[in-house]
Parts: C-alpha cells; structure tokens; sequence
C-alpha cells in the first residue's frame, strides 16, 4: 500500500468526452448500482457485513460525473459515510471494497475501516468518514495543501444534506472562501437526512444559497443526470483551478434505499418512490447513449451481464479472503517506533 | 476454638526448642497442666503442658523437630470439637499426617523421616527438596500464618488476617520469615518493608520497631554473593590507592563552635523562605573555607609533581564529594570566592542533584582547587579523607551536633563541629595547614568575618 | 546554552524547523499579524511570511482539520491553540480524524501534525478555561501526548514533535511561558519522545509528575523533602504522557518501592488514574505502600484566587503524601 504522503505520481488523467468514455460511465454506474444491490444481499445475509451500511443506489451520476473530471496526479476527494459509489467509480476494484465491508485483509483498509472508512489514498480517495461533516474540515486541509504545495490540484468535498447543519460545513466554507483555497463542496441532497426531510432540518430551503454567507459562488446540478454533474462540477473545479477559490453545488438527487440497513423508508410514499424511479440516472443516461446511438440494447444487456459477472466474482473472492490476522489489530496505530529519537 | 499449644519461652535467651519427647499420642485425653511432652531448651530439657483439657487432636512436630518460640507445636480439641475436624483443619485437608503439611516454615528431612522448623536466618540442611517445601505457595503462607500467629497480637484488623505490603510479603517469603511472627508498624497494623527488615527471630512477635534508614537485606548464613566491580567502582579504586600511595597525607583535626552560625542561619532561612531557599551549614563552610582559602593560596592549588611545579589560584573550585550509590562523584562549585550563599546553595543543589542523575558534564567535574567532603548527615563525629590529586588537600567535616564544651569556668553547650583537613606534605607543612584551620575557624564562629 | 523564556525556546524550536524544512508552517487564532496571544509567535510572520504563518478565525473544529487533512498530504502543520479548553468544541478532529485516520485506513496515511498550545489551570480563567485535557487525549490510541516542563525540554521536544510522522498533541502552560531556563542553540538538538526524564535520582520513593504541576509545586515539595525531611526522592519527569516510558518508571518504583503520582488533573479517571493502573500489576510485589496519587479537588475550577489555589496541589499535600507512603 502506498502512503498517500509519498505518492508523487499518479496514473490516468481525467477521461475525455469520448463514446468510450461515456459507455465507461454508463457501466460504471451500473456496476455501483449492482455493487450496492449484492451489498444489499450479502448484509441480509447476516453475519458476513457487520455495522452500518449505507448504499448509494439512485446516486451514481454524481460519484461517476465527478469521476470524469477528477486528476487522479493531484485531486482529492473526501467524503462522507456513504462512499462505496465515490471509491468504485476512482477506480478502486470491487473485490477491494466488497473484501472491506466483509472485514477481509484484501479489503481497501485491511478490514479496519469498513463500509463508511474506504480510503484509496493512491489515487487521492481521502475516505469515507463516519461522523456526519466530520470530514469537511479535512476537505478544507486538503486544499490548503494543493494551494501550498501549488500542485494544480482540487479537492471534492463531498457530504449529504445532514451535514450542513454541523459547526463544521460553516467553519470550513467560510475559511475555505476567505483562504481561496482549491475546493469544490458538494452536498449530495438526496432531501432527507435519514428520516428528518430537509424542510424540517434547514430553515434555507434552498440548500446552495447556504454558501451566500461566505461570499462563495453557489448552484444546483440534477444529480441524477451525468452530464449535468460533469458541467457543473467541471466549471467550478475549472474556477479553483484558477485560483479563483472555492464553489459550492448542491447536487440534488433521490437515494432508493434506506438510509442505511435497518432504515424501512416510512417516511416516503410509494408515490415518491415510483416518481422518482422515473428519474433512476441509470435509466436517463443509457437512454440517452441509446437514442445517440451509442449503444444498442444488445450491448447494454451484454455490458449488464458482464458487470453482474464482475461482482459475483469480486464478492465470491472476498468470501473466500481470509480475515486479517489477530495480531494485526496492533499494526497501524503509529507511524513511528517509540521511544521515537529524531534524526 | 481448638486450643493450639506453642513452643513456649522458657528463658530469655530462648529462640527456639527441641521437641524431645511426646508423652502423648494423637487421640489421648488431656487434663488441663497436664505433661504432653518435653521440650529441650538452650539451657535444660523442661516438661511442657497442656493449658486446656481435651483431646490432642494434632501433633504438628515430631520427636526431635525444632520449633520457634511461639512456633505451632500441637493442637487440642476441647470438648464438643471433633478431633477429625481439627486435625482436617490444620492438616491441610486431611490427606497427609499433621507433620507432613506443607508449610514454609516445617521441612522435612528427607532421609530421616524426621522433622526440623527453620527459623529466619537458620537455614537447616535437610535435603534435596528443602527448597520447594520451603517457599510455599501464597495459600500455603496464609494457611501457616493462621497455624503460628497464635500468640501474636493483632492489631485491629479482624478477622485473623494478616494485612502485609506486598514487598515485605515477597521479602519474609525470600528470608523465610514467617509472618506471623511480625509486629506491623504501618496502618492498620500493615507489616511493612521496615517491620521485615527489622525481624530478629527473637523478637517473639514484639517486633521492635525499626530504624529509621530501611536497611539492606542481610544474607542468610551459608550463602554468599560474587559481585563484579563496576568501571566507576575500578575507577576509585585505582584513583584513591594511588593516592594513598603516592602523596604522603598528614591529617589535623580542629573544633569549630558553630553555634552562633547555626542561629544566623535559621535567621536567613526565615526571610529567604518566600524564595524557597534553604541554606545549609554545609554551604556556610563552603563559603568559610573559600575565603579562608584565599587567605592561604597554598592550599588552594594543585601539585604537578612531575615537573616540581605547584600552580596556585586565584578562583576558588570547590570540588564537593557526593555520594551515589555504589561510589561517590565530585562535582566542581566554580569561582566560590564570588557567590553570596544563596548561590552557593543554588548551585550546590544542582550540582548534588545532577551528580546523583549522574548527569554532570566532563567540567563540572574537574579542575577542582580544593575538596570538601561530609559525613556529618550520618551523625559521624570526624573523619580523615584521602586527597584528590593534584589537588593538595582535602577537608573532611563532621556532624554539627550539640557538646558539652567549657567556656570560661563553666560547662555550657554548644552547637559544635570538627574538621579535619588533610594535606599533602610534598607542598604543605603542619604549620600552613594550622594557619589555614585558625583562619577557618574564626570565621565560622564569627560569621561576621565573611563580610571583612 | 543560551537562558530563554519558554516561549522563546518554542519559538526557537519553530523557526529552526520552519528554515529546516519548507512543509512546516504554524496557523491558528492570532498567530501571525498579532503576533500571538502569548507571543510565543513574535516576529515569525515577518520571518517566513502570511503562506507559513497563518491567522485563522476563531473556528477550531475547521483549523484542527485543515491540519490533519494538510499533514496526510504531506505538509507538517503546527496548530496552536490559545488554549486547550477551546479544543472541546474540536475534539472529534483530534480523537477521529488525527488519531484514526492510519489505523482505519489499513496503514495509508502518515499525520504528522502538531498541536500545541496552554493546557491548565492558568489563573482566574473560571471552570470553562482552566481544563486540563491531558486525560482527555492520553487516552487515545493514534495520539502522542508531550508536556514539557523547562524551556529546555519545550524545545527539544517540540522540535522532536514536529519531526516526528504522527499526530502529536503538545501541552504547554501559559503560567510557564515567562519561564526562564537553559537552552541548547544547536539546531539539531531534539529530546526523544516517549522517554521519561528521571530529573532527580533517589532511593527512598519515586516522585511522578510533569509539564506545569512539575514545575509549580512538585520540585519545591521534592526540596522541601529532601532537605527538611531528610526524604531521598526519585523525581521523574514523564514529559512525554502517551506513549507512557514505563519502563522508567518501574524500574524506579522497583528501587524506592513507595509512588506518589502527582498532576492538576480531577482524580477519577485523571491522567494520574491512568498511569496507576500501568504501575499497579507490574510493581505489586515491590510496593511498601500503597501508590498515591495528588491531583486537583474534583470541582469545577472556581474563579475566586484563593478557591482555585485550594483546589490544587500543593507543596503541603505533595509533601504528607511522600511522608505517607514512606510511613513517616
């Protein structure tokens, strides 16, 4: 494993509008999807994913257009605890994510972190993180290193519609304006913080203009839609590129599942579920590839097919990984040998 | 309650006995002042008897077994206790003969089926197993300590349990000590380190109580210990015997009435108390003996006696002995003639404190000019010291202590201290080393002559 | 050796640093165009400019975080705090962010952050800023702890602190700060972490403290014992508090046999609680007495001048503490 320290190169750069690439997000949200579905399985199964679990599905655009703009050389991400989608889609392998929720050795974070802790620090995947807008302050930290370092590089700060009612969404954004520090902050507004719609959490209804307090340019993208995430996104990582500071998008979206596991979804109607499958990015994005001609349907069960292999296979082999050795709970708590004398 | 029968004290030199004789066995009636056995003492072979009346349920030494005084001998089951029950209870659950319970303090002789008690430093050679029988588990210490604690008196901690720090445990089990047999002095009646160390097998339970300084733990008879000498213990020893061989020393040892300096010192003790200052009659001499050395620049020098040349100074370099464990070390108080005693003190501490961390570096441990070196914190009345060459000479200082002294006509008493100062005779003659010692004098009893 | 201030030493120890190495750059409240709060920082915004000393607002949860996200990207952030009370409304960035994020990342991250600032009963600042957070962060795994206690060892070990690949919570006293002592000058000089400092030695008991409660009460008490009671104590300097130099500590123990443990710490559960529940196992068999343990009154701090020096430590409780294990 790579520290993220050390890491002075990185591998791909960021991918082109190309009819490759756009087949390449249409099956990596589908591969999301069928990762969070399986995941979905695997939990109810019992005793084989422990904790919370929280899925993604009905949120892919927003993971995968972010994607199509992010340099793995000098980008950042961080996120909250809904991140599985976010790791797939920078690249980490589903048998590395699936092996973490199992608690494996082979997992992202050698089962340590879990289903709300994968972190893939090679390519700037900066984690998942447990405690709602915990993170944001790390985002902010993140920037402030590409702008010291002067690296080129922006930081996805990413966080659900709970988030922005924490201390730290407001001290973080406030300093990230002040400090014109190389950051995007996303909030996924997926419209309800587990059960607390997001009429009921914030007295701003409209999430973005949260950011009018710090002077910070703000705007909405369709979540559900890929090419809306990639403009929007891609304008404002463009600004802080420039050094021109940060924006603040709030992508809004419908998440399918519960919040997490044990989350029934009472607090939506049948109604508001069918409506909003309408809207399923999924859906929306192969239609389009479809009616473009990118693709036929012919390929799109194909690509379906395969990718549904591709998991099997990555589940079968975390199955199969063998938990980490007892003595490797020690490992990992420090850096360095203590006493620690300096050089 | 079952009556147990100790090794009684039959004289006042008595330690322990011999069990020479039963004259009952297991199960006979007893009659109260009745004769159970004879016991050999120090002096006479006495017969032993009964207190109570019963049955004698336990006979816990054989013929021929010592036993401490106030040691378990046997046990009497008085009317209405079950002999069995008794036996079962001091037998160690009832699966050996009352002789073989293991306890720390009952061996057994492995070839003469016979029994002997080891008392703390008395160590009987009885055998290839003597060891294991006679460490014990803890369990098996308790259970003795119930046995043999009879006749001591406990100390408010009910219950019949033995409050003990966990150190003095871990020292009685390495000395053999039985437990019991202590007197705690902690509190709660908790037998402490010092309660250990000060045992004598006489004591009897009375355990006088110790001396202030824990002492080190003495060896038992028969053992002994090979200990490699240390390099800094090498290093003294090659230092101090060259000395003693190559410098002839002559030695002159002089009163000093320090009474007076004593009151002038609790006078500024008093007003430096805010500062948290302390000074010692030790920092006093300190500063008497830089003046006085200033005064007698001979002494205050240093002899190259392979080029005939002695180098005398014009700064005071105190070297001041401090003792550590396993040796001592002289860190070096420099440019004294200069420092007010707050100073002094300030910098002594330091220097005692960081020689006891062994923390000195290499040039505060040398260059001295002249060495003092103190006892007088053990009590010790005078003493000679051995020269630190090249220095010349080396003045040892004695306990300021309270002595009877005549003044005038009279019997009075005074706050007294005596020096002695060695001199290397190479460089410095009788006459010298007295002017030096007059000097020292008048301005310790005159503290006033520090500020002429 | 040159005689500094402690806040001068901690300011030799981040400017050499900062002219060491580029990575290293000092932010929080006040640090840079005031000068400090303290001014612990004086004249380093003229030294290396607003990039490497950085005012912040006062926003400790989004500061604490900027450092541990910068120093998992590679830069070596000094965080100050103008107190560690404040760190009670940040303290989810210390305890998950800083301390977990290697662990819970299976290894991939270094976080060599350092945060520093006054810990402590500083006089007359009331309940709210008077905490001592020692325990508080002690206790966690991923975490170091340092409290120094002369110029010295600020020095030394704050330098060794900012070196050093993990996050690094360093516990100064604002009372200390004018503080003057000697001080090595040489830029290399660095004081190991994770070693205790046996500051005096001795053989009748073992005197455990360190940071301000060493400095203000505990070496007058070990003076006061050592030449009024004639008590020869072993004094040890823990300075650094997580990860504990144990060690040290029993093989002194095992020496004098008695322990007093001394800190301004709340008793229950206090960061003097902690280090007696390491000694206890290993030094039982050694132990005349019972270990005791002199903390602060388990009261809010209280405002009044003459309460809130009653609630703490004193050289009188320090000193029949000693003599009670010593059975004097």
């Amino acid at each position: 494993m790579v520290v993220a320290n050390e890491v002075e190169k990185r591998v791909t750069k960021p991918s082109v509008k190309s009819r490759e690439a756009e087949l390449q997000r249409l099956r990596m949200m589908i591969l999301i999807r069928r990762f969070e579905e399986r995941t979905f399985q695997e939990y109810q199964k019992g005793g084989k994913i422990g904790g919370f679990c929280h899925l993604y599905s009905g949120q892919e655009a927003i993971a995968v257009g972010l994607a199509a703009i992010y340099n793995k050389n000098v980008d950042a991400l961080v996120n909250g605890y809904r991140c599985h989608g976010h790791s797939l889609a920078l690249g980490m392998s589903p048998r590395a994510a699936i092996a973490e929720l199992f608690g494996k050795i082979t997992g992202c974070s050698k089962g340590k972190g879990g289903s709300m802790h994968l972190f893939d620090a090679e390519v700037g995947n900066h984690g998942g993180h447990g405690i709602v807008g915990g993170h944001i302050p790390l985002g902010l930290g993140f920037a402030f290193a590409q702008q010291y370092k002067k690296n080129g590089g922006v930081t996805f700060c990413l966080f659900g519609d709970g988030a922005i009612n924490q201390g730290t969404f407001n001290e973080a954004l406030n300093m990230a304006s002040l400090m014109k520090v190389p950051a995007v902050f996303v909030v996924e507004n997926n419209g309800v913080a587990m059960g607390t719609q997001v009429e009921r959490a914030s007295a701003e209804k409209d999430l973005a203009k949260r950011a009018a307090g710090f002077a910070m340019p703000y705007g909405h993208v369709d979540g559900n839609d890929v090419d809306e995430v990639i403009v929007g996104f891609g304008a404002a990582a463009d600004r802080a590129r420039r050094g021109d500071g940060p924006s603040f998008i709030s992508a809004d979206t419908f998440r399918f599942r519960g919040h997490s596991m044990s989350d029934p979804l009472k607090y939506r109607t049948k109604e508001e579920q069918e409506k909003a499958k309408l809207r399923d990015p999924i859906t929306l994005y192969g239609g389009r590839l479809l009616e473009k001609k990118l693709v036929t349907q012919e390929e799109l069960d194909a690509m379906q097919a395969e990718v549904a292999a591709e998991v099997d296979e990555a589940v079968r082999q975390a199955d199969a990984d063998p938990h980490p050795p007892l003595e490797d709970r020690f490992n990992d708590v420090l850096a360095e040998k203590y006493p620690y004398q300096p050089k | 309650m079952p009556s147990e029968i100790t090794m009684p004290q039959l004289s006042d030199t008595m330690t322990e006995g011999t069990l020479v004789k039963w004259k009952k066995k297991e199960g006979d009636k007893v009659a109260s002042g009745e004769e159970i056995a004879e016991v050999e003492t120090d002096k006479a072979t006495m017969p032993m008897e009964a207190f109570d009346a019963g049955t004698l349920a336990v006979m816990a030494i054989a013929e021929g077994g010592k036993v401490p005084v106030g040691g378990l001998v046997g046990v009497i089951a008085l009317a209405g206790e079950k002999v069995d029950e008794v036996k079962k209870k001091y037998a160690g659950g009832g699966t050996a003969k009352p002789q073989e319970a293991k306890t720390p303090v009952i061996e057994k002789v492995a070839d003469q089926q016979s029994y002997v008690v080891a008392s703390h430093g008395e160590i009987h050679e009885t055998g290839a197993d003597m060891h294991n029988a006679s460490r014990g588990t803890e369990q098996e210490v308790a259970a003795a300590t119930a046995v043999v604690d009879a006749p001591v008196v406990h100390h408010g901690n009910g219950g019949g349990r033995v409050f003990v720090s966990p150190l003095a445990r871990r020292i009685a089990e390495d000395k053999k000590i039985d437990l019991g047999q202590l007197k705690g002095t902690g509190p709660g009646g908790r037998i402490v380190q010092k309660d250990v160390l000060a045992y004598t097998p006489a004591d009897n339970g009375g355990a006088k109580v110790a001396a202030a300084q824990p002492l080190a733990a003495p060896m038992t008879s028969g053992q002994k210990t090979v200990i490699a000498m240390t390099k800094m213990r090498v290093a003294i020893a090659t230092a101090l015997q060259r000395s003693k061989q190559n410098v002839p020393h002559f030695y002159e040892s002089i009163d000093i009435d320090v009474e007076d300096l004593s009151k002038l010192r609790e006078r500024l003790n008093a007003k430096l108390e805010k500062e948290k200052v302390r000074l010692s009659i030790a920092d006093f001499i300190s500063k008497g003996v830089a003046a006085a050395l200033l005064r007698h620049p001979v002494l205050n020098s240093r002899f190259d006696a392979s080029k005939n040349e002695v180098t005398q100074y014009g700064d005071v370099n105190l070297g001041l002995a401090v003792s550590i464990p396993d040796g001592l070390i002289v860190p070096v108080l420099r440019g004294v003639q200069g420092m007010g005693l707050k100073e002094i003190r300030q910098r002594s501490v330091d220097l005692y404190d960081r020689a006891r961390a062994q923390r000195l570096k290499r040039e505060e441990q040398s260059e001295a000019t002249f060495t003092i070196s103190s006892l007088g914190s053990f009590g010790i009345r005078e003493f000679s010291a051995i020269i630190n060459p090249p220095e010349v000479g080396i003045l040892a200082v004695g306990a300021a202590e309270k002595r009877a002294v005549v003044r005038g006509d009279a019997i009075v008493a005074r706050t007294m201290m005596t020096v002695t100062l060695s001199c290397d005779h190479r460089v410095v003659d009788g006459a010298t080393a007295a002017d030096f010692l007059k000097t020292l004098k008048e301005i310790l009893e005159e503290p006033a002559m520090l500020l002429v | 050796m040159a005689v500094m201030q402690f806040k001068e030493a901690l300011r030799a120890a981040m400017t050499e640093e900062m002219e060491r190495d580029e990575n290293v750059f000092l932010m929080g409240e006040e640090v840079a165009e005031y000068n400090g709060a303290y001014k612990v920082s004086e004249g380093m915004l003229k030294q290396f400019g607003p990039k490497r000393v950085i005012d912040t607002p006062i926003s400790e949860a989004a500061f604490s975080g900027l450092g541990v996200g910068a120093a998992c990207m590679g830069l070596r952030p000094i965080i100050e705090y103008m107190s560690w009370s404040f760190t009670w409304v940040c303290i989810d960035q210390l305890v998950n962010n800083a301390a977990n994020i290697r662990y819970m990342s299976g290894g991939q991250y270094k976080c060599p952050v350092v945060f520093r600032g006054g810990n402590g009963i500083a006089h007359q600042l009331g309940a709210t800023h008077s905490h001592r957070m020692e325990s508080v962060y002690a206790r966690i795994p991923g975490l170091i702890v340092v409290a120094p206690s002369t110029p010295g060892d600020a020095k030394g070990l704050l330098k060794a602190s900012i070196r050093c690949d993990d996050p690094v919570i360093f516990l100064e006293s604002e009372k200390m700060l004018g503080e003057k002592g000697e001080v090595p000058e040489d830029k290399d000089f660095t004081l190991p972490i994770g070693v205790a400092n046996v500051e005096r030695a001795g053989a009748d008991v073992t005197v455990i403290s360190y940071g301000r409660p060493l400095q203000r009460v505990v070496r007058p008490a070990v003076e006061a014992l050592v030449n009024d009671h004639g008590i020869d104590v072993e004094l040890i300097d823990l300075r650094t508090l997580r990860p504990l130099d144990l060690e040290t500590l029993v093989a002194s123990i095992k020496k004098t046999n008695r322990c007093v443990i001394v800190d301004e710490d709340w008793g229950y559960c206090g960061m003097g609680a902690g280090i007696l529940f390491k000694l206890q196992k290993p030094c039982f068999d050694y132990l005349d007495a019972p270990i005791e343990y002199v903390h602060s009154d388990e009261i809010p701090v209280p405002f009044n001048h003459y309460l809130e020096e009653a609630m703490m430590p004193s050289v009188d409780r320090i000193v029949s503490a000693v003599k009670e294990v010593c059975y004097r």
